[in-house]
């Protein structure tokens, strides 16, 4: 027994051994099969499992009790006492508009106060507040760098809602994740536009006011989450407390109402008492404003007085300087004139002087030459009696000489006549002597003229002498008048000096009298001036006087405005004391008996969501692993199936040789059987942990709760799938293994008969002569063993079904947004103001933008809770006008569906169908304020992000009496501009909020659906590597079919190339055979599985891009190319000898 | 020189750190156009012998030339090569491709040949005009191997080698081959080698190898071989 046990056993080792690669293929897609399968159904419970401790540890609400008009501590306390109530706490919660520090954006947050032990917060990072102007934020949009930053309470908020804070700034000291915001909605609010951005947790420090908005309340005992008994128990908790808070609240609410009452009966006895004092203020004011003019009206008529009497000197004094003016200027002529005479007369002594000069200065230069010509008279006289003396002298001496000369010219001449006469007359002797002759005639001329000019000299002396002695008697006598006229000049001079003197004393005279006169003047003058300086203080003093009053007028008259402007107030202040009193008066008397809400659980968005988006996984979950399992378990029966079927001939030894089946049996199927636990063992241990922790960090992307998954071993799903698999798996081998035994050993000795060959179909076409006999192999082995052809199919065609769906997911998930704003939301921005906009405002607004803007629709949105059927769920609502159809295109399939009529409303797809409503349902909204919607759904459209209704505006007016307020806009921006200009231009507009472009929002929410992006990422990588892992199995499978057949041909002398062709060919055609089944099986399975995926907000369309078609065969036929890369080594090891041995 | 020619051959099988002495000093030399048997027990080294003659494997020492050239010096191509265009396999289990037809198993073999004969014709003349169409599932085991000679004549080899030709078949049909083979050798002149346990074959070869503990212990020429019909075993 030992021996025999040990040989099998050795048997099964080898049988591993030598096919270790089929073993390991089998192996491996168990493990991926199984671990697919248990990873992502266990990543619903883990999602679950993680949900319930987070909401434990943090101690979730079970309840939540509210009422109009809020609760006080003694309610709390009473709800403390409560038997049913584990736990109370009270929470104040209020939404205020706020912004970050360096940002203008209004945003809405909800302010809640720090609670001690229900719905504690996670922090996960930074730190717990100190003082009441310390935050902690919102954990989904923050991470350290929000640390440090300040929230600014915008004062644009109501006065109620800033006298409800200590503070106004906000400094962020840590970030948070909550139980009652597990996912990304954060609710709604009646303020802002109605969509709360975000929470903020202060002390309850922070806040001042003295109620708590709610009551969060938990119960005893240990409930799954989003069990039914947990929801029952809530709900009988509920239906428990309801009637002990309505009376509690009413209690409240008379205590309030009493409240109230007294209050505003003080508030009327101090109005009384402000009237009175009103009164006799006024009365005081006004005798006071009377005294005060009385005075003012004395002083105005003593000030007039004096004024006259100033006025009146000051006339004197201009006449008294007039006068003085005037002798002053009778005394300058005076003056003046004095000083003429004086100069006149000096002039005139002057003149008479310079005469006396001047003739006295010319007589003594007479004086002088006469006796100068005297002087020379005297000389000339002697002179001319000398000169003709000497005259007389020479006269004689001359006629002396003509004498002697008469005497030799006669001597001469006788000589001559001698001579002449003389016949010896000498001729030279005559020549000399006339000569001589001549001469001596010359000098008797010359001396008769000399005697002719001495005779008239002696005239001319003569007659100069007798006028000299007639001149000097003249000068004589010319002399004795000169010295007359001297000495009458000196005569005259006398005389002037002594009148000079004269006219000297008379003018002196008159200096002195006018001197006297001007030094009287100058005295007046200063008398005067002393005066003037008098009355010119004497004015200051009046003038002042008169400002003075003059002020005091004014002073009287802003006092007079004054204390009317006071009084008026006053009264007004007192009105209006009137009217708020009167309004309050009217709430008291309107005041309504208070509503009270229990709430669990289930209204919690967050809550929902943990438990949806699990479900999201589960639906995947449901799908892809169930069909994963199903080509895994396929490839591995037909591996056992074809194992056995290979060992036959062993089969048949073992038999004959006297082993009994059951042993036989056995080692086949240990070997499934262990390939199975041990495939299954790595599988759902490896795929518990990998599966939730990938799908829980993709979930992170929109829920908040811990970053950690708790990981738990579904131990009974991991044991019945391993026992599940090995069982069926065994199962498989036994019943293949007994087809086997059944027969005898001497038939199992023998090859099994080969299967007839037989003509395929394709053979009767008339192409098929000319196919390659290599071809002509190819089909007929592809056709021929029909097993083996459907197992390719299912396993190739199912791992492309899958890369399909995979890829296919991905094409309607990631551009769902695109489709959502391409199709359906058409328009390019979404204007959120702070207010409704009336007629004027939209008018302004619309004027504003009339060069930007193509068209622009106000209307008016707003967030309700839809019930229908016992369900509830939040959708947002649009009451807009027909135009709408401009922005959005309500569609159904190609059905175009117009606008909804009044009473009615279309609704997107997804809420429909996660309601379960249908056309000519009625529906119920309802608002925050508990105000009812009663609604006809009458369309229902395609839509793909976001859960919405439409209705129009006249429907709100129809059943709450007024229009809803229009505060959104939406804008179809012209073609030339550009969005975002154009939104910066918007949101810097007066009473804008803020703006949403479509395409921003597009790029966001494309990122938030990241999250199953990854979901298909990881089945479609799981997919590849099955494609990967059934075709090496089976074509290895094949190859080890037919390792004699590959054998003969490369005896034959086929080359590698020739072999390896022979083959894969078959396997690559298959493969393309099998891709194209799973193409075709894809589109549905992809329907199947976005049919199975329910997300909230997002409908999803199956939808699949030409390129994932391509993808999926490619990625397909790349396994295979990489399998058949895999296994041409081995086909190269196939030894020849293998032909020549026998069939096993 | 003679046709076939085998000089000291050895053959060392290594498996791990066992070694196996298949072949050693095998020595012995075919003339063109001879019928051939080698016999010997099993186990002696005949189909290593053969593996090595059909280019199936390589040998450790010695050398074996054909037809002038040194097979033991091939490399794997020219071994495939030489596979493909001048050696002609008959297996003892036929070794068809149970996907063709007899004419296209023959077909398929002629395809990658230099020089293939006329498949039709080459299965007539192994008797089989009738059966073309066949597939080899429909056929008799002696009508198999028929097509397996077929497939192998058509490549018109040099070298016809038959393992155990008759081993699957039952005396008369093994008969009725055997006498195919020899006909087939003496029409066509071409050198046909059989590989055989059993001695009574012998009578019918022009050459008897005899092979025992994995060497070639003698080579007589038999003067007159026996025509097949006559001799009984």
């Amino acid at each position: 027994m030992v021996m025999k046990r040990n040989v099998t056993a050795k048997n099964l080792r080898r049988s591993i051994m030598k096919s270790l690669g089929r073993y390991i293929a089998i192996v491996a897609i168990i493990a991926l099969g199984a671990g697919m399968f248990v990873g992502l159904l266990s990543t619903k419970s883990d999602m679950i499992a993680t949900a319930q401790k987070y909401m434990d540890e943090q101690n979730m609400f079970d309840l939540r009790l509210l009422s109009t008009y809020g609760w006080s501590d003694k309610e709390l306390e009473e709800i403390k006492k409560l038997p049913q109530v584990q736990d109370a706490e009270g929470m104040i919660e209020l939404d205020v508009i706020v912004h970050r520090d360096g940002d203008t954006e209004e945003l809405v947050y909800r302010l809640h106060s720090l609670p001690q032990t229900i719905n504690q917060v996670h922090l996960l990072g930074g730190r717990m507040p100190e003082t009441p102007d310390e935050c902690l934020v919102d954990g989904f949009y923050a991470d350290d760098s929000v640390l440090g930053t300040q929230i600014v309470i915008s004062d644009v908020n109501d006065q109620d809602t800033i006298d409800s804070l200590a503070g106004d700034t906000l400094t962020v000291v840590g970030y948070v994740s909550t139980p009652i915001y597990m996912d990304m909605s954060r609710g709604n609010t009646t303020i802002g536009n109605g969509t709360l951005t975000s929470y903020v947790y202060v002390m309850p420090e922070a806040f001042n006011v003295d109620y708590y908005t709610e009551i969060a309340v938990t119960i005893p005992g240990n409930y799954a989450v989003y069990s039914d008994a947990f929801t029952d128990a809530m709900e009988e908790l509920a239906d428990k407390l309801e009637p002990d808070l309505i009376l509690m609240a009413k209690d409240r609410y008379l205590e309030l109402k009493n409240k109230a009452e007294q209050e505003y009966a003080d508030g009327m006895a101090e109005y009384e008492q402000g009237k009175k004092d009103y009164e006799e203020g006024k009365a005081k004011a006004e005798k006071e404003l009377l005294d005060a003019k009385e005075e003012l009206l004395k002083g105005q008529k003593e000030l007039n007085d004096n004024w006259a009497v100033l006025i009146d000197g000051e006339a004197q004094i201009q006449d008294a300087q007039d006068l003085l003016n005037q002798t002053s200027q009778q005394l300058t002529q005076s003056a003046t004139d004095l000083a003429d005479a004086k100069a006149e007369a000096y002039e005139q002594l002057a003149s008479a002087y310079d005469e006396l000069m001047t003739n006295y200065k010319t007589v003594t230069t007479s004086l002088a030459q006469v006796q100068s010509g005297l002087a020379q008279i005297d000389s000339g006289i002697p002179q001319l009696e000398d000169g003709l003396s000497q005259l007389e002298s020479g006269i004689q001496q001359i006629d002396l000489m003509i004498g002697v000369l008469r005497t030799s010219v006669g001597l001469t001449q006788s000589l001559l006549d001698v001579e002449k006469n003389s016949p010896f007359a000498d001729a030279q002797r005559i020549a000399q002597l006339e000569n001589q002759l001549a001469t001596q005639q010359q000098k008797l001329d010359d001396y008769s003229t000399q005697r002719q000019d001495l005779i008239d000299t002696q005239a001319t002396y003569t007659q100069q002498l007798a006028d000299l002695k007639q001149q000097k008697t003249q000068l004589e006598q010319t002399k004795k008048d000169l010295q007359d006229a001297q000495a009458q000049i000196e005569l005259g001079m006398l005389e002037l000096e002594s009148s000079q003197l004269q006219t000297e004393n008379t003018f002196a005279a008159a200096q002195a009298k006018l001197d006297a006169a001007v030094l009287q003047l100058e005295a007046g003058q200063a008398d005067l001036d002393v005066k003037k300086q008098e009355l010119q203080s004497a004015r200051a003093e009046l003038e002042d006087a008169r400002k003075k009053i003059s002020d005091a007028w004014v002073e009287y008259h802003k006092g007079l405005n004054q204390s009317y402007i006071e009084l008026n107030n006053a009264l007004k202040d007192l009105q209006d004391a009137k009217k708020q009193l009167d309004d309050g008066k009217k709430t008291i008397d309107t005041m309504e008996e208070p509503d009270v809400f229990l709430l669990n659980r289930n209204t919690n968005a967050g809550y929902l969501a943990v438990d949806n988006n699990s479900d999201i996984v589960a639906g995947v979950s449901r799908v892809f692993p169930a069909f994963f399992l199903l080509v895994a378990a396929l490839v591995c029966i037909t591996t056992m199936t074809r194992m056995v079927d290979e060992e036959r001939t062993q089969i048949g030894t073992l038999k004959a040789l006297g082993y009994s089946n059951q042993s036989i049996v056995n080692k086949y199927l240990i070997y499934s059987g262990s390939a199975a636990v041990l495939g299954c063992g790595i599988g759902v241990v490896a795929g518990s942990i990998v599966f939730p922790k990938i799908l829980w960090a993709a979930y992170g992307i929109i829920l908040c709760l811990t970053p950690h998954i708790e990981l738990q071993l579904n131990w009974p799903l991991c044991i019945a799938v391993v026992l599940a698999y090995s069982v069926v798996s065994m199962l498989v081998t036994w019943y293949c293994c007994r087809r086997e035994l059944r027969e005898v050993p001497a038939e199992l000795i023998r090859p099994k008969s080969p299967a007839a060959g037989k003509k395929i179909l394709l053979e009767y076409l008339p192409f098929w002569k000319k196919i390659s006999f290599l071809n002509k192999v190819m089909f007929r082995n592809v056709f021929r063993y029909r097993q083996r052809f459907l197992m390719m199919l299912v396993g190739i065609g199912g791992c492309t079904a899958l890369l399909l769906s995979g890829f296919g997911l991905r094409d309607s998930i990631v551009d769902i947004v695109d489709y959502q704003f391409a199709e359906v939301s058409t328009y390019d921005m979404e204007v959120y103001f702070a207010e409704g906009q009336n007629q004027q405002a939209q008018e302004s607004f619309c004027d504003t933008l009339r060069s930007d803007a193509e068209d622009i629709l106000f209307y008016h949105r707003t967030s309700m809770e839809m019930d229908f059927d016992g369900k509830t769920k939040s959708i947002d609502l649009l009451a807009a006008g027909d135009d709408l159809r401009n922005y959005y295109h309500l569609h159904q399939g190609k059905n175009d569906l117009g606008m909804p009529g009044l009473g009615e409303m279309f609704i997107t797809i997804g809420a429909a169908d996660a309601m379960g409503l249908k056309t000519g349902d009625t529906v119920v909204l309802r608002n925050s304020d508990m105000q009812n919607l009663q609604l006809t759904i009458t369309g229902i459209f395609d839509n793909n992000v976001n859960n919405y209704g439409i209705i129009l505006p006249q429907t709100i007016q129809d059943q709450w009496g007024e229009l809803p307020e229009m505060q959104m806009a939406l804008i179809n921006v012209r073609e030339n501009r550009d969005i975002h200009e154009v939104g910066a231009t918007i949101a810097g507009m007066d009473h804008v909020m803020n703006i949403a472009i479509s395409e921003d929002i597009a790029n966001q929410v494309g990122s938030m659906l990241d999250a199953l992006d990854l979901v298909v990422i990881t089945v479609v990588i799981c997919a590849a590597l099955l494609a990967i892992i059934v075709l090496y199995n089976l074509t290895n499978i094949s190859i080890t079919e037919r390792v004699r057949e590959i054998a003969t041909i490369k005896v034959l002398g086929f080359y590698e190339k020739e072999t390896a062709a022979y083959v894969f060919k078959e396997n690559l055609f298959l493969s393309a055979l099998g891709a194209a089944v799973g193409l075709v099986g894809g589109i549905f399975l992809l329907q199947f599985i976005i049919s199975q995926i329910k997300i909230d907000m997002v409908w999803l369309d199956a939808r699949l891009k030409p390129l994932s078609y391509l993808w999926a065969v490619l990625l397909t036929m790349v396994s295979a190319c990489i399998v058949d890369f895999l296994l041409y080594f081995k086909l190269q090891k196939i030894n020849m000898a293998e032909a020549l041995k026998s069939i096993e | 020189m003679a046709f076939v020619e085998f000089k000291n051959v050895g053959k060392v099988y290594k498996m791990g750190e066992v070694s196996i002495n298949a072949l050693h000093d095998a020595t012995f030399t075919i003339e063109r156009g001879e019928l051939v048997v080698i016999v010997g027990p099993s186990g002696a080294g005949k189909t290593t012998l053969l593996n090595i003659l059909g280019g199936m494997d390589t040998l450790t020492s010695g050398q074996v030339f054909l037809d002038g050239q040194e097979i033991s010096a091939f490399n794997k191509r020219q071994l495939t090569n030489y596979r493909r265009n001048d050696v002609g396999f008959v297996f003892q289990f036929y070794n068809l491709i149970g996907n063709l037809t007899a004419l296209e198993n023959v077909e398929m073999a002629n395809q990658i040949s230099k020089a293939p004969l006329n498949a039709e014709d080459v299965l007539k003349s192994v008797g089989l005009e009738q059966r073309m169409k066949n597939f080899p599932s429909q056929l008799s085991g002696g009508e198999q191997q028929r097509v397996a000679i077929a497939r192998a004549l058509a490549k018109n080899p040099k070298l016809l080698l038959c393992d155990e030709p008759t081993g699957a078949l039952d005396y008369q049909t093994g008969k009725a081959i055997l006498k195919l083979l020899q006909d087939t050798g003496r029409e066509n002149g071409m050198t046909v080698v059989i590989i055989t346990h059993n001695s009574a074959l012998t009578a019918m070869a022009d050459r008897v190898i005899r092979v025992k503990n994995g060497t070639v212990i003698s080579e007589t020429k038999n003067p007159e071989p026996q025509n097949i019909a006559e001799i009984e075993w």
